[in-house]
């Protein structure tokens, strides 16, 4: 019993409630210097919500005179016996709070407050999932944010008395893309890459127009096949178990729920800055509430973010038709185990793989011209200078939009304990290894061209549609080529003549 | 048909081998000095009470060999997040736990078969463990051997208990503190085998006025510590497998450090522990202080070849725990070759289950390895080996 006892003992050392709860008032000297460097004035904010106001008040949870351990131990042995698992809140917004509070010059304190407020009414918790009556209560919208999906994903991990699994989310994603999709689970920091944050709705991977919202399908292809070479694993092997049909499905509708959850405090946070010292004095009389006009924009504006996810079908980024010798090399790889990209023995016919290299050639002398610019950052052969490298959307939300210098270590470090992560510099991709990141069929890497990549640096290209001096779509189709010509060692020859790619074709 | 104990009581030195066993180099001390008594008690009771400790051993061996799966088992449990898969405790969806059709427990998901899995051999080791408890109080003479045996049946079930815990208050600490204390349970299992082990039975007692601070002792307090590191280390791990869902990244980060750089210590322990155990070797056994060759038990030897079972382990112990993180994780170099930009994880595939699990599992081996040489140190520092520390050979003792 005594070795049982020193087991439970360390245990409870590392005890989730007893850090949870030490580090409130503990960290509140950090958290002051932190608002003081990123030249906040009010501190008020930075003290959690479920705290009383003041050590003073404290029930009892923390030890106050620093980091008293053995206090933390007793405590945490209490805990175990008596108070049972801490019920989860979504994380507040902090970074994006302290971005608005910087470019409006005032604190949001309260707002933030009753932002929270209003969002834990319209969306309920991580436990207890909600949606706003004006999103379940659209049947077009409530297609695409389906309560029981939603729920099924949310909640503790494991199997209910009717066997069906619960808690997909916390088993599945939490430990990277955090408990309210903020991205910063536990084990982010360590990833080159970091998991997505889903609150700003912008998605990488998709078939849809820039800026807009992915389709159902875009996030199952992410889910099925995860993204090489990164944390983000596949799944596409447990829609193989008839036990996990529909787990994917319900994935998919918590992640938009979590986006919209997301955007939705965003706004509301906009909303407030901008409605400023009305919505404040209205507030002071009537606790969490807001003026009924300030209420209706929100609603309304909620309910806007809800219909592009529903529109996202319809955004769907029209392919011209792929060429003949690129489907050939499609319908090839979709025959064989590999993938199109990448495959260095792939080989046409031929006919085609003549015309496919011609492609190549010019999608190759395109590559460098100004009018492409791709070879200004994907660099294909050893350079003496660095490419430009740059910040994600995600990065530059908190930092440049915020008057802060990401490569001033100084200047992003008292972030850190509002859920700020390193700022990290994108790398332009390694053409030459044939790896994409999402899909990596022609009509997909035309898409990527076209619409860039969302929420990275990755530009689109510009179309004579948009420009005179625009590409046309032959010489996209051409670059596209070029893309998945290039794992191979041997450059394209240029240009067979026309008639030669017509006895190719007729062949 | 085994007798009771207290018939047998008196003779206090069943349990080891007759004393031609014992090396001759060794100080006929202690208990061992009076094998006499036995063969007076009767050749008859003596056989019958040989026969019921062999089986304290074989229940012993059995449930240390039932144990190694559990922990795997435990673990592909924390891997496969398949810790409440089955919502009660300790029946399953209202079944006797033996009684659960297997039907649904095979060919159900695969959480549910690891978790019930887990359970049914978890039983199976409680069994073993009450029969062990039983036949020690029937057939062992060291009384402190029955009591450790009915010790043993008190962890398996406060470790049941704690398991059923996790499971009723759904608590991920819990889990975390029955994934702490299975490898404990693994370690104590082996000490039960240690205990009735020939080298164990027919080593003398140590004279500790001479050991403390000579190089057996020495070396003992050197196991001690990597025993010591390495069930730390384990708790890192498992703190790791179990980080509360709410845990900033800067946590985890630190907990991820510490287990790194805890590792990268063990590692160079363990390596001064083999560099210092070759260079004794290779002094003590040359010239005139070599042992006798007549002298069987391995203190004899200044070396501990066992404890070179550390170095395979450990390397292979560092293989996965790298491993552990890719599969989980993936390189941060993604696009240093073709192959590591084009890998794309499985979520909780079987290369990646195995890996990781494996990694958690050979991490208990490692702990109870160095328990067992602990032990085996600790036990046979005496004899020739405080001779050599003396200076004295073991042929002119003899």
């Amino acid at each position: 019993m005594g070795i049982f006892a020193a087991g439970v003992t360390v245990g409870v050392w590392f005890s989730d409630e007893s850090r949870r709860l030490c580090l409130r008032w503990c960290r509140r000297s950090v958290v002051e210097s932190a608002i003081v460097s990123a030249g906040v004035e009010r501190l008020a904010m930075v003290v959690p919500q479920s705290c009383p106001s003041s050590p003073d008040n404290c029930s009892g949870c923390v030890p106050r005179s620093g980091w008293s351990r053995w206090g933390g131990l007793g405590l945490s042995l209490i805990l175990l016996i008596g108070c049972q698992r801490q019920p989860l809140e979504f994380e507040p917004d902090r970074l994006s709070q302290i971005r608005l509070e910087r470019l409006l010059g005032e604190a949001m304190d309260s707002s933030a407050e009753q932002v929270t407020h209003l969002l834990e009414q319209w969306f309920g918790t991580p436990d207890a999932p909600l949606l706003p009556s004006f999103v379940s209560g659209d049947p077009e919208l409530a297609i695409w944010f389906d309560r029981e999906q939603i729920e099924r994903s949310a909640g503790a991990v494991g199997r209910g008395d009717d066997r069906v699994e619960r808690g997909l989310y916390r088993k599945l994603c939490v430990q990277c893309h955090g408990i309210s999709g903020d991205g910063r689970g536990p084990a982010a920091a360590l990833q080159s890459v970091y998991p997505r944050d889903f609150r700003r709705g912008t998605f990488k991977y998709k078939s849809t127009a820039r800026g807009e919202k992915p389709t159902e399908e875009d996030l199952l292809w992410v889910l099925r096949h995860g993204l090489a070479g990164t944390a983000m694993p596949a799944f596409a092997h447990w829609e193989l178990s008839e036990f996990h049909t529909e787990d994917l499905i319900a994935l998919s509708h918590y992640v938009r729920y979590l986006a919209l959850r997301g955007e939705a405090e965003r706004t509301l946070l906009m909303l407030a800055g901008e409605w400023g010292a009305s919505a404040e004095s209205d507030a002071a009389g009537r606790q969490s509430q807001w003026p009924e006009a300030m209420l209706a924009e929100a609603e309304s504006a909620v309910q806007r973010i809800a219909q592009r996810w529903a529109a996202a079908e319809a955004q769907t980024l029209v392919v011209p038709a792929v060429p003949d010798y690129l489907a050939e090399l499609e319908r090839q790889a979709a025959g064989g185990s590999s993938d199109i990209a990448g495959d260095q023995t792939a080989a046409l016919p031929t006919g085609w793989e003549r015309a496919w290299e011609a492609s190549a050639a010019r999608g190759a002398a395109l590559f460098h011209t100004p009018r492409a610019m791709c070879s200004t950052c994907h660099r294909l052969e050893p350079s003496t200078t660095d490419p430009p490298r740059d910040y994600d959307e995600w990065t530059k939300d908190w930092t440049i939009r915020a008057g802060i210098d990401p490569d001033d270590r100084s200047a992003w470090r008292p972030l850190k304990p509002f859920g700020a992560l390193k700022p990290v510099k994108v790398y332009p991709r390694q053409l030459r290894l044939g790896v994409f990141r999402g899909r990596s069929d022609p009509a997909s890497l035309y898409r990527r061209l076209v619409a860039g990549i969302d929420g990275s640096p990755m530009p689109p290209v510009v179309t004579d549609q948009q420009h005179a001096e625009g590409l046309s779509e032959q010489e996209i189709w051409d670059l596209v080529a070029w893309l998945l010509w290039l794992p191979r060692d041997d450059p394209p020859q240029p240009s067979p003549t026309n008639q030669e790619v017509g006895d190719a074709q007729a062949t | 048909m085994l007798k009771p104990r207290e018939s047998l009581a008196g003779d206090g030195h069943r349990d080891g081998p007759s004393s031609g066993q014992v090396p001759r180099g060794s100080r006929p001390a202690g208990r061992l000095s009076q094998p006499v008594a036995a063969e007076a008690a009767g050749q008859a009771t003596g056989a019958v009470a040989a026969a019921g400790q062999r089986w304290v051993q074989r229940l012993a061996i059995t449930m240390t060999l039932l144990t190694f799966p559990l922990i795997w088992l435990g673990g592909l449990v924390t891997t496969q997040g398949a810790g409440m898969a089955v919502p009660d405790w300790p029946g399953t969806y209202g079944y006797n736990l033996f009684l659960y059709p297997w039907q649904a427990w095979i060919y159900g998901p695969f959480d549910l078969l690891v978790e019930h899995g887990h359970r049914l051999l978890a039983a199976l080791v409680g069994m073993v463990a009450i029969g062990l408890a039983v036949v020690a109080t029937y057939t062992e003479s060291r009384r402190w051997m029955v009591y450790w045996c009915w010790g043993m049946l008190a962890a398996v079930i406060a470790q049941g208990a704690l398991g059923g815990a996790r499971v009723v208050l759904d608590q991920r600490t819990l889990a975390m503190l029955h994934g702490c204390t299975g490898p404990l349970f693994f370690a104590l299992s082996v000490l039960t085998v240690a205990f009735g082990s020939r080298w164990w039975l027919t080593a003398s007692p140590v004279p500790v006025r001479l050991a403390v601070g000579g190089w057996w002792w020495r070396a003992a307090a050197g196991l001690l510590l990597l025993t010591g590191l390495l069930y730390v280390q384990l708790v890192i791990g498992a703190r790791l497998r179990h980080i509360p869902l709410v845990t900033p990244p800067s946590g985890f980060t630190f907990w991820v450090h510490l287990h790194l750089s805890l590792a990268a210590v063990i590692t160079l322990w363990i390596g001064s522990l083999l560099a210092v155990d070759g260079w004794r070797g290779g002094r003590r056994t040359s010239a005139a202080t070599r042992p006798s060759r007549r002298c069987t038990v391995a203190p004899c030897a200044a070396r501990q070849p066992e404890l070179w079972l550390l170095a395979p382990l450990v390397a292979m112990q560092l293989c996965l725990g790298v491993g552990s993180w890719f599969s989980k994780y993936a390189l941060p170099w993604d696009e240093l070759t073709g192959w590591l930009a084009r890998y794309t994880l499985q979520a909780q595939g079987w290369w990646e289950s195995l890996i990781v699990t494996g990694h958690q599992a050979t991490g208990s081996l490692l702990l109870v390895t160095a328990v067992w040489l602990t032990a085996r140190r600790l036990r046979m520092a005496d004899g020739c080996g405080e001779q050599l520390e003396s200076g004295v050979s073991t042929e002119s003792v003899a």
